[in-house]
């Protein structure tokens, strides 16, 4: 039970810091792309990336969610 | 034969006039900052005083002072940001977006240790700070800036991927000059870069 409580805070920890930080950089690479950081795209590449970005967006909502739902089930944990 | 000029690659001063102009007060204001201490000069050898263009912007900043383009233009060359995060792939992403998009010079530091270095070898004019790296934090290093005479005129941006309350109250408490959370929209970012840097969007 004590090693079960010493693992929230870690979990907490991995569920907003850890997931969001590998998400940051899928988000921002798209996003960098889609804005002819490196060379304007052609139609299919631009629906492509549009198309991770989507998903790489829900994926942060989902993580959000987890992460506050956590919270409620946890609340006194760090 | 026409002389061509010597390509002058040195620091950039200002007269007491040009500061009076850019930080728009009078003449005996910047005159009695100088001799009061609170703003750096030297006298050239005919008696006149000189003030070096960085010494102008930490001034700025220290007294709430806006930065004008004119200002920031004349320093010669793009401004500097440093980013200090312990994620090499998003440290990288964000240097490459704020050079090709921001036309800033930028430079990583991957630990708050090595951020200690690189601001006294690159003198950033702004900085984003991760908060969360193992050993020197993001409030350790911040902390330390402030402390310092050099730096402490230095903006810096908080930046997490891990935020609650406890975190958010930290970073107001410790007055941070702004906060972006992990995943970014770049775009916001650049553009509170800009804000700080007192740099409209067409600066760039």
């Amino acid at each position: 039970m004590a090693e079960q409580a010493g693992q929230l805070p870690s979990i907490r920890r991995r569920l907003r810091h850890d997931l969001n930080n590998p998400l940051a950089v899928i988000v921002g690479r798209c996003d960098m792309l889609l804005q002819g950081a490196h060379g304007v795209l052609q139609a299919d590449q631009q629906r492509a990336l549009e198309s991770v970005l989507r998903s790489a967006e829900r994926l942060q909502s989902e993580i959000q969610q987890l992460a506050a739902d956590y919270d409620v089930l946890h609340p006194a944990e760090p | 034969m026409a002389r061509r000029k010597a390509q002058y690659d040195g620091p950039v001063y200002y007269t007491t006039h040009q500061v009076a102009q850019f930080l728009g007060v009078s003449l005996p204001t910047v005159v009695n900052w100088v001799k009061s201490g609170l703003l750096a000069a030297h006298k050239t050898p005919g008696g006149h005083r000189r003030i070096a263009h960085n010494d102008v912007i930490a001034f700025a900043r220290s007294n709430d002072y806006p930065l004008s383009r004119e200002l920031l233009a004349q320093g010669g060359g793009p401004c500097k940001v440093l980013v200090v995060d312990d994620e090499k792939d998003f440290s990288e992403m964000v240097r490459d977006y704020l050079q090709i998009k921001g036309g800033f010079e930028v430079e990583v530091a991957d630990s708050g240790f090595q951020a200690g270095f690189t601001v006294a070898r690159f003198k950033p004019d702004l900085i984003l700070m991760d908060i969360m790296m193992p050993g020197m934090d993001g409030f350790d290093v911040h902390r330390m800036l402030r402390a310092d005479p050099d730096t402490k005129h230095i903006p810096v941006i908080a930046c997490t991927a891990f935020r609650d309350p406890d975190i958010d109250q930290r970073i107001r408490a410790e007055r941070f000059d702004g906060f972006v959370e992990k995943p970014l929209k770049l775009d916001s970012l650049l553009d509170l870069m800009r804000q700080q840097l007192g740099l409209s969007a067409a600066a760039s």
